[in-house]
Formats: C-alpha cells, sequence, structure tokens
C-alpha cells in the first residue's frame, strides 16, 4: 500500500504533464478546425445544395470544438486564479497581461458582433417589401384568374357530357364514355359508384392503368348533388383541371348516385407560366416566413464566430502571458532561493532578448555570491577548528581559566575551575563573578581580591594583578594562585581572563620541608650537650652530695635531679623531633579500622570524658601500618580530651567522637575517620597550620602531635584536614549554603543553646560547636598490594595502572615499605583517586555490597560549606598533653 | 451516450425513452443521419424548449399479416400540426415524413439484431395557385391533391399494405419484435429552420416507438 502511493502519484504526474504538453498543439488544431467549421457554415448558409446532414455536423462539431476552447481557458483561469491567491511569483503580473491582452481583442470583437449583427437584421429586413409582396400575391391571384375560363368551359363541358351518359344503360356506359370524353376535350374521364368504387374509366394516356382518384372532399360534395371544380397539381410540373359531378343513372337499382369526374389538361405554355409564378411566389413567402429563423441563424453564426474569437484570444492571451513572463516568474523563483539562502540554483537562458540579458546577470551574480558564501563558509570552518583546537588546549591546562565579558560576566570557562574553585554547577557562563561568589559563598575571597579590578577601567589593558586566595574546598583548605589581566580591548573581545592554580600541596611541602630540616638540625645540634650535661649532672650530685651540708645537700639533690630530669625529657622531645624527620620503616597490613578504632577506645573507658565510637556498617579495609594508625587515633583523641578538658565544652556533657565512614568523591571510595569534640574549636589563626610542628597555643607543647598524625596519614596516601564544627546559619535568606554540615555527626545536638543561636543571629555569624578532624584513607585494594607502593608519593599513572590489572587479588598481608618522608605531603588526591577508579572497576563483581554503599553516598556538592576559620573561637593546645612518644601500645 | 449503456436483459422498450429504446434496438435509420448531434444538442438546450407540445405523432394500432409469403403492415397513426406548422407549410415549406418499420431479434444481454426494416418517406406541402395540399409518396413518385388540410392527413394516417419483408428473410429466428414510427426529416427543412426544428417544441413531430407483433406463418 506505501508503493501504491508513490506509484498512482507518478502515474498522475506523468499524465497531467503529457496533458500539459499536448494540450497546446491539440489548442490549436481545434482553432483550426473551427475557422473551417465556421467558413463551412457560411458557405451552407448561402449554398442550397449540400448535403443534407452536413450543417448540424458542422453545428455539432464546431460546439465540440468550442467547448473544448472553453474547458482550456477554464483550466487556465482556474490555475491563474489559484497561482493568483497563494501568491506565487508571476501570477499578478500574468492576471494583468491576460486581462490586458483580453480586453484589448474582446472590446473590438464585441463592437464588430455588435454591428454585424445589426446589419444582419436590418438587411434580412430589407428584403421585404410591402410592395412586393402585394405584387407577389396579385400575381398569384391574376394566375388563378387565368385559369377560371378554362374551368367554366370545362365545368360547362362536364355537366353537358353528364347529361349524355345518364341515359346510357350500365353495359354500354364504359363503352360511350371514351367517346363522351373525346367529345368533351376531356384528358380523363371516370365514373365512381357506390363506396366510390371506379365504374368506367376513359383516359387519352393509355399507359395510365389507374386512374386519378378525387378527394373525399370533392366527392361528398357531388354526392351532395353539387359540382365540384378545381385545380389539380398532380405530381409534376403538369396542373390539370378537375371537375365533379353527380351523374345519376339506374345501374345499381337502389338508386344510390354515381360520381362523374373529368380531367382536363392545361397548355404547356400556361403550366409554365403558373409554374413560375408559383415557384417565385413560393420562394417570397418562405423568406418572408423563415426571415426570422434566418437572422437567428445568422446571429447564431456570428456568435459562433464570437465565441471562438474571444476564446483563442483569451487562450492566446495565456500563452503569451506564460512565455512572456516565463524568465520573470523564474527571476522572481530565483531571488527567492536566494533570499532563503540557496545559491545553487541556476537560471537557463533560452532568449536573447533583454529578459534573457537579465537572467544572465542574475545567474553571474549568484555565482558570486555563491563563490563568496563557500570562502566565507570555510572561513567559518577553520575558525571553528582553531576555536576548538584552542578549546581542547585550555580544557587540558592544569590551571583553571575563566574569560570574561567587559562587563564582568563569565564566557569561557574549562573544567579545572570548576574543581579547583568546588563549584558544582558544570554552567557558570553568563554569571558574573559576584553571582558565583554569592552562590557560592567560599569563594568570597576570590571575589574580595578581585571583584573591584573586574569593572571597566580598573585594570589597563596587558596589566596583570596576582594574589594568593585561601578558599574552603571539598577536601580543606585550598590556596590558589589567582591572576587576572585585561585582555586588549579591541572591536571583537576585550574582557578578562582569571588563571587559578592550586599551590595548597606545593606550599605544604615548602613547609614540611623546611620544618623537618629544623627538626633534623635542631636534634642533632641539642643531642650532643644534652649527654655532657646529664653526666656532669650525676658526677656533680655523687662527688658533692656526700660532702655538703644537710641543706645545701638537698639543694644539690634538687638542682642536680631537675637537670637530669630535664634533660632527659629533653633527650625524649628530641628523639620525637628525630622521629619526625627520620623516615621510619612501615609494615603495612591490611586492616579493619573500625576494629582499631574499638581496640583503642576500650582503653579510654572510664575516663572523664568519654570517647564514643560510631562505627561504619561494614568492615572498612585499609592497607596501613597498624602501629602508626594506632599512633594516630591516641594523638588525635588525646588531644581532643586536652581540649575539653581546658577549653570546656560548647553544650552537653563533654564527649569525643570517633566515626568511621565511607566517603564517596568523584566516583571512587575512600575510608574517612571523624574525630570530633563538641569543644570551642580550633582557634581561628591556627587552622591554617595546625599540622605544621610547633604550631601550639599552649606554653609548653611541643606542637608535634598533630605535625605527626598529618605525616603518618600522608605516607599512608590519605588527606587530613582540620574543620570547626558550626551550627546553622541565623540568617534567613534564601541562598544561603546548607546550614549544618551533611556529614556532621548525626549526635551533634540539633537543638544547640537558644542563647547561642540567638547570639550567633546578632552577629551575623555562625558560632562554633565543636572541632572536628578528618583523615580520609584509601580503601585496601588487594590489587595494588606491588612494592611500588613503598614510595606512594612517587607512583605515577602508568605504574599504577598495570599494577591494577596484573596483580593477583590475595589476603591482605603485612609488608614492609620504606615511606618517603619529605614527599608525603605531595601525595595528591588523584593518585589514590585514580588507583580508586580501578579498585571500583576490578572490584565491582567480588565486592557489590561495596558498590551499593558507593551509590548511597552522598553527593560531592553536599559538602559543608560552612566552615570559615575566621570565625573560630580560639582553643589552645596544651604541648605538654601531646603524646610524643609514638607509642601505640602505652596510651 | 445511449451505445455506452449497458445492455441488460431485454425489457419491453415502450417503458423506455428514445434514447433507450435506439440503445436496445441499436441502428435505427434516424440515429444513422443526424442522431449523435441531435442527442448532444437536444440534451443541453431541451430545457430551453418547454413551450406547448402542439405537433404530435403517435402510432395508434400496427397490425403486420402474411400475404403471398411476404409480410404486410397496416398502420394507424394519429399526427396533429401545430399552427407553426401549418403557417410554414401554408407560406410554401413543405415537410418530410419519414415512416420507420423495423424487425428485431431481440438477444439477451446484447443489442437487438435488426432483420428487416423499410421506410416510407412522404412530402405534405400547400399549393398555393390551387389552393390545396399535396401528398407525395417520394420512393413512389406518387402524388395526391386534397381539399383541404384534414382530407390530406386523413389520407397520411392510414397506411395500408406495406410490406416490409419477405417471411423467408425471417425464417430460422425463434422470437421477432417489429416496430414502427414516425419521424420529421429535419434534414430536408429549409436551413434556418433545421436547428431550431431540433430543440422546438412545435416541430417534435417525432411518435414513439410502436411494437408490433411479427406474424409467423
Amino acid at each position: 500500500m506505501k508503493s501504491a502511493t508513490p506509484f498512482g502519484l507518478k502515474w498522475g504526474a506523468f499524465y497531467m504533464r503529457w496533458i500539459r504538453r499536448l494540450v497546446p498543439p491539440i489548442s490549436v488544431m481545434v482553432v483550426v478546425l473551427l475557422l473551417v467549421l465556421m467558413y463551412l457554415i457560411s458557405e451552407s448558409l448561402q449554398r442550397a445544395d449540400q448535403p443534407e446532414h452536413l450543417y448540424l455536423t458542422l453545428l455539432g462539431l464546431s460546439a465540440l470544438g468550442i467547448l473544448f476552447l472553453a474547458i482550456v481557458v477554464l483550466a487556465h483561469m482556474v490555475r491563474l486564479f489559484s497561482h493568483y491567491r497563494r501568491g506565487t511569483p508571476g501570477a499578478r503580473l500574468t492576471a494583468r497581461l491576460v486581462l490586458t491582452f483580453v480586453g484589448l481583442t474582446t472590446i473590438p470583437v464585441l463592437i464588430v458582433f455588435y454591428f454585424s449583427v445589426s446589419f444582419i437584421q436590418r438587411g434580412i429586413d430589407s428584403w421585404f417589401d410591402v410592395q412586393v409582396e402585394q405584387a407577389m400575391n396579385d400575381a398569384l391571384s391574376l394566375s388563378q384568374m387565368a385559369f377560371d375560363g378554362q374551368m367554366r368551359t370545362a365545368m360547362n363541358e362536364t355537366l353537358r357530357a353528364a347529361q349524355q351518359l345518364k341515359g346510357i344503360s350500365g353495359d354500354l356506359i364504359a363503352l360511350d364514355l371514351n367517346s363522351v370524353r373525346r367529345n368533351t376535350g376531356a384528358h380523363e374521364m371516370t365514373i365512381f359508384g357506390q363506396r366510390n368504387l371506379i365504374v368506367a374509366s376513359a383516359s387519352d394516356d393509355l399507359q395510365e392503368i389507374v386512374p386519378a382518384r378525387p378527394d373525399e372532399t370533392a366527392l361528398s360534395h357531388a354526392r351532395a348533388g353539387k359540382d365540384f371544380i378545381g385545380l389539380d397539381p398532380g405530381g409534376g410540373d403538369t396542373m390539370r383541371i378537375r371537375v365533379v359531378v353527380p351523374l345519376t343513372a339506374g345501374l345499381t337499382g337502389d338508386g344510390s348516385s354515381q360520381v362523374l369526374q373529368a380531367l382536363y389538361s392545361i397548355s404547356p405554355r400556361a403550366n409554365q407560366l403558373s409554374s413560375s409564378v408559383q415557384a417565385a411566389f413560393n420562394e417570397y413567402r418562405s423568406l418572408i416566413f423563415l426571415h426570422k429563423s434566418l437572422k437567428k441563424t445568422f446571429t447564431f453564426a456570428l456568435t459562433l464566430a464570437l465565441l471562438l474569437s474571444l476564446l483563442t484570444a483569451v487562450w492566446l492571451a495565456f500563452i503569451a502571458a506564460r512565455k512572456l513572463l516565463a524568465p520573470i516568474r523564474e527571476l522572481a523563483a530565483g531571488t527567492k532561493a536566494v533570499a532563503e539562502g540557496d545559491y545553487s540554483l541556476r537560471l537557463p537562458v533560452d532568449r536573447r532578448d533583454d529578459l534573457g540579458q537579465l537572467v544572465q546577470s542574475f545567474n553571474t551574480m549568484t555565482a558570486r555570491v555563491r563563490r563568496a558564501h563557500q570562502v566565507m563558509q570555510q572561513l567559518q570552518e577553520m575558525a571553528d577548528q582553531e576555536r576548538d583546537y584552542l578549546e581542547t588546549v585550555i580544557q587540558h591546562l592544569s590551571s583553571g581559566v575563566l574569560t570574561l565579558s567587559p562587563d564582568g560576566r563569565i564566557t569561557r570557562s574549562n573544567s579545572i575551575v570548576t574543581q579547583l574553585l568546588s563549584i558544582t554547577s558544570q554552567h557558570i557562563d553568563g554569571c558574573s563573578l559576584a553571582e558565583i561568589c554569592q552562590t557560592y559563598p567560599h569563594l568570597e575571597p576570590i571575589c574580595a581580591a578581585f571583584g573591584g579590578l573586574l569593572e571597566p577601567g580598573q585594570l589597563p589593558a596587558g596589566a596583570t594583578v596576582e594574589a594568593q586566595v585561601r578558599i574552603m574546598g571539598d577536601a580543606g583548605r585550598k590556596v590558589l594562585l589567582s591572576r587576572v589581566a585585561a585582555l586588549p580591548a579591541d572591536d571583537v573581545t576585550g574582557g578578562f581572563v582569571m588563571v587559578f592554580e592550586d599551590v595548597t600541596t606545593l606550599l605544604q611541602a615548602q613547609r614540611d620541608a623546611a620544618w623537618s630540616e629544623v627538626a633534623r638540625r635542631l636534634a642533632h645540634e641539642i643531642k650532643n650537650p644534652l649527654t655532657p650535661i646529664q653526666l656532669s649532672a650525676e658526677r656533680l650530685r655523687r662527688r658533692l652530695l656526700g660532702t655538703l651540708e644537710e641543706e645545701s645537700g638537698q639543694i644539690l639533690d634538687r638542682s642536680t635531679r631537675t637537670i637530669i630530669n630535664q634533660v632527659e625529657a629533653m633527650k625524649l622531645m628530641v628523639n620525637e623531633f628525630a622521629e619526625y624527620a627520620r623516615s621510619p620503616q612501615m609494615k603495612l597490613t591490611a586492616l579493619n579500622l573500625d576494629e582499631l578504632v574499638g581496640e583503642v577506645i576500650d582503653l579510654y573507658k572510664g575516663g572523664e570524658i568519654p570517647v564514643l565510637h560510631q562505627a561504619f556498617q561494614e568492615p572498612l579495609w585499609v592497607r596501613a601500618d597498624v602501629g602508626r594508625i594506632r599512633q594516630v587515633l591516641h594523638n588525635l583523641i588525646r588531644n581532643a580530651q586536652q581540649a575539653l578538658t581546658e577549653h570546656g565544652c560548647q553544650s552537653g556533657e563533654p564527649r569525643v567522637t570517633v566515626t568511621t565512614s565511607l566517603h564517596q568523591e568523584g566516583g571512587l571510595a575512600l575510608a574517612e575517620l571523624n574525630v570530633t569534640d563538641n569543644g570551642a574549636g580550633f582557634p581561628e589563626t591556627m587552622i591554617d597550620r595546625l599540622f605544621e610542628p610547633y604550631a601550639t597555643t599552649r606554653p609548653k607543647g611541643s606542637g608535634l602531635g598533630l605535625a605527626i598524625v598529618k605525616k603518618i596519614i600522608e605516607e599512608h596516601g590519605g588527606v587530613v584536614t582540620a574543620t570547626n564544627l558550626q551550627e546553622q546559619w541565623a540568617m534567613d535568606s534564601a541562598s544561603a549554603p546548607p546550614l549544618v554540615a551533611p556529614d556532621a555527626s548525626p549526635w551533634l545536638p540539633s537543638s544547640e543553646p537558644a542563647a547561642a543561636i540567638a547570639q550567633g543571629a546578632e552577629e551575623r555569624m555562625p558560632a562554633v560547636t565543636g572541632a572536628r578532624i578528618m583523615i580520609r584513607l584509601p580503601l585496601d585494594t588487594p590489587g595494588l598490594d606491588t612494592p611500588e607502593l613503598a614510595t606512594p608519593s612517587l607512583r605515577s599513572l602508568s605504574s599504577l595502572a598495570p599494577s591494577a590489572e596484573t596483580a593477583v587479588p590475595e589476603p591482605p598481608q603485612a609488608e614492609s615499605v620504606t615511606a618517603a618522608a619529605r614527599s608525603g605531603h605531595t601525595i595528591p588526591q588523584d593518585l589514590f583517586r585514580t588507583a580508586q577508579v580501578v579498585d571500583v572497576r576490578r572490584a565491582e563483581p567480588a565486592d557489590e555490597h561495596r558498590k551499593s554503599a558507593l551509590s548511597d553516598l552522598d553527593p560531592p556538592n553536599e559538602h559543608p560549606k560552612d566552615l570559615d576559620a575566621r570565625n573560630l573561637n580560639a582553643k589552645p593546645l596544651d604541648p605538654k598533653q601531646l603524646d610524643l612518644t609514638s607509642s601505640a601500645e602505652k596510651p | 451516450m445511449g451505445f455506452s449503456m449497458p445492455c441488460w436483459k431485454n425489457i419491453n422498450p415502450r417503458t423506455l425513452g428514445l434514447g433507450s429504446a435506439r440503445a436496445l434496438y441499436g441502428r435505427a435509420g434516424g440515429l444513422r443521419r443526424y442522431g449523435v448531434w441531435r442527442f448532444i444538442a437536444g440534451g443541453l438546450l431541451l430545457l430551453l424548449a418547454q413551450g406547448a407540445l402542439a405537433s404530435s405523432a403517435q402510432i395508434t394500432n400496427a397490425h403486420a399479416e402474411i400475404r403471398e409469403n411476404v409480410v404486410y403492415l397496416d398502420v394507424d397513426l394519429q399526427i396533429s400540426f401545430d399552427a407553426e406548422m401549418i403557417e410554414a407549410m401554408r407560406n410554401a415549406i413543405p415537410l418530410n415524413l419519414t415512416l420507420q418499420a423495423v424487425i428485431d431479434e431481440p438477444r439477451d444481454w446484447w443489442l437487438a439484431r435488426t432483420v428487416a426494416s423499410d421506410d416510407r418517406h412522404y412530402r405534405l406541402e400547400y399549393h398555393a395557385l390551387s389552393q390545396t395540399w399535396l401528398v407525395t409518396d417520394v420512393l413512389e413518385h406518387e402524388a395526391r391533391s386534397y381539399s383541404t388540410l384534414d382530407g390530406a392527413l386523413r389520407a397520411l394516417q392510414q397506411v395500408r399494405a406495406w410490406p416490409i419483408s419477405s417471411v423467408k428473410r425471417l425464417a430460422g429466428q425463434a422470437h421477432l419484435v417489429g416496430r414502427v414510427r414516425m419521424v420529421l426529416d429535419v434534414n430536408k427543412l429549409p436551413l434556418p429552420l433545421r436547428f431550431p426544428a431540433l430543440f422546438d417544441a412545435r416541430w417534435a413531430l417525432n411518435s414513439e416507438w410502436f411494437l408490433w407483433s411479427v406474424p409467423r406463418s
């Protein structure tokens, strides 16, 4: 069925095309035929000797021809009308031209028609004259009178013959009839008896077998006893005089009458003359009778000619208009096509007149436009390719790049920008920097640093402004080296370009390296004199204690003990420094994090400050050195307890909470360990340098506890961050960030003291409700148990990927690796991210529950944005309370 | 038009119109002469001529019998002329009347086959000099004059002993139907009258076909 319709349409179009091609020649033939028919009709009107059927046949053919022409013209009109209504190019001009042509032809033709018809009417009327008619009637009467004498004579002769025949009996009458006829001079004489049967007949012409019968009128006249006389035209030109008289004879015996008919010939001359008069009279009478019909016939023939002329004129007008306007129509269609963007059109040039030149010019013009368009398209493609290339380069830069329009709106950005700035939306184009800072409050420092520069005229073209900006990202604080430069303000672009580089790890590495060096040298320099001091003090005590007086002895004893104890303490501190600075051996084993946390927390049971454990519902396996992680836990828990002891808690009972969970970030899974307290939080001034050595507010603290924590965690390929927990923002701004950190511990009281909230509301600042140190470690991946892991900071993607593929999963076992102490800070997030991606891919079939756990994780955009170090309350740390022994077994 | 009609099983053609009778009975004489054009033009202009049907011809009776192996037909007609026609005759315009008789063999699902046919041509005219009406049998060259038009009409309305066909030609056909009618020969009229006579009711002198039974020997 589907193919039937196109087939039918195809054939329909085929036939329509042929019909359109055939109609003009057929119409020409019809017009010629009609002209011939008109001539023949006009001939047949003048001549009487044409075949009988010709006239009506010609009329019928003419009617058909005119009908055909009318249909052709009607079709043209309908087509023109539909084109006119649709506004087809050239239709209005065609209509106007056709109307002009038709008007030019119709008016003279109608004038000629009108006068012809009136001339015909008057001409035919002028044929007739009253006098002529009277003369014709008179001639006829005269002819009749000419026969009157002969008729009277014939009557007398017949009556005399009747008298003669009366006395003759039946059998003899037939014999006497002929003689009586000869006597009277009659051409034929017949006696009719009963029922008009012929009784006897005598004729001059012996060949006539059957006598001529009188009509019923004459017979009935005679039977009524009256005489009848009249002219009998006969069959040909010979007229006769017919006399019928009653003849009574006793032949039948019943008394019925008989009738005698006598026919008398007329002289040939009289016959000829009378025939001539009769013919002329007939001609004239018929003309009089037919003159109305004749008028109608002539008018009809003229009308046919008029119709033929008009239809032919209209048809030719259509043809002429079409021929004349064809190039204009094509030009109009071509112009429309060019206007719609089709430059491939080329019009046929088939005439050499002005229109042909116009078409030629049009073709030249479109060809040039086409070439120009092609060149433009090529240039456009080149520009697009160039732009795509630049786009690709920018996207692959490790620095974040933003371009801004002169009015400060972002016109383009690469994907690194959103990562660096922790922007969750992928569509920041079109936004201004201020709008972005409003949406992402943690970017406020950037706006503060550069917002004023992005106004027109603030930054001269080519000038560059550079600043280090600290922002709070998903994974903690970031230090961004940001530059903004004004682009040359030409006609096209102008505006600004901003470049961001993450220098957090670089600065951290510099700091760590410096501290390690300081610690190593300090330990070396201090350790050397300590032993002589201790030995000297002991010698003094041994030699002099017994020799001195009691009072002096006591002083010596106390002093030397103090010296010895302090030197011992200093030795411990120096050893700790040395520990921090050296590269220890690590024994990596598969470790269930929650199990270890449980073990450590058990040791704190019964203390003043309770330590709670919130375990993840599933085991979190990490590959780590058990002793070092245990040391980390002790350091953090003690740190928190000491902070609570010294500064008190913000709300409720003081407590320390250790939480483990699975963290999802950028498609990789990490084991997350949070140590939280509900104390006063970290001081704002310290929070950036919390993990640096000697970063402590306690008068006697070494400031090495958290530094060691950081060192150990980085040696394990993890990250550690410190944040203050804050209560909900008191502001009721609709665009305010999430009020509570989504990953804030659920046991934090949601209804913290109303006073604190009220105070926060007054100050428009969030209140600190506690401190949190968060550690993230890569989950254990059996496939990654390779020696390359010994220096995780130096692992490369290329070395990682094949190892992930080739390694055979096996039970976790202890191994010893050397951590790169000074490069631990350089462990990039990307490293274990990539490893984690491999891990997820490989672990899928074997570890379904992990996969499901991953899918349930919070999306990255729900990370806290409310961490602002500027609002932290000071929380001094007691260096004495820090456990610097690095002993995991002795808490 | 009539020829394109499908030919169903024959029914009594008297119930059908002129065209139907022609379609059924095929090549009648009048049709061959001017029927097609008459049909086309007549169909288009018939509505223009809804005047009084003053002229008429009707076959009132037709009877055939076999004498000496020839089928003879007696026909009785009823002819009445419109005043226009009488006036035309009085103005020296003769009328040519044709009596057509046909014997058909009807066939199922097909056109009837004409077995035999014959025409009689009469001319009726007024002779001004003798003031008589002249009836001429054109083929027989026999003319008779009548003092009155009624006398002439009476002569025309009775056709006696018209030999149609020999019995031999009719032998073998199982079923035969005869038909007869009177028509006015328009083509013999003066030229200006021919076209109007086709569509003018005053000149509509053609009778319907009258069916008569063909006697079998």
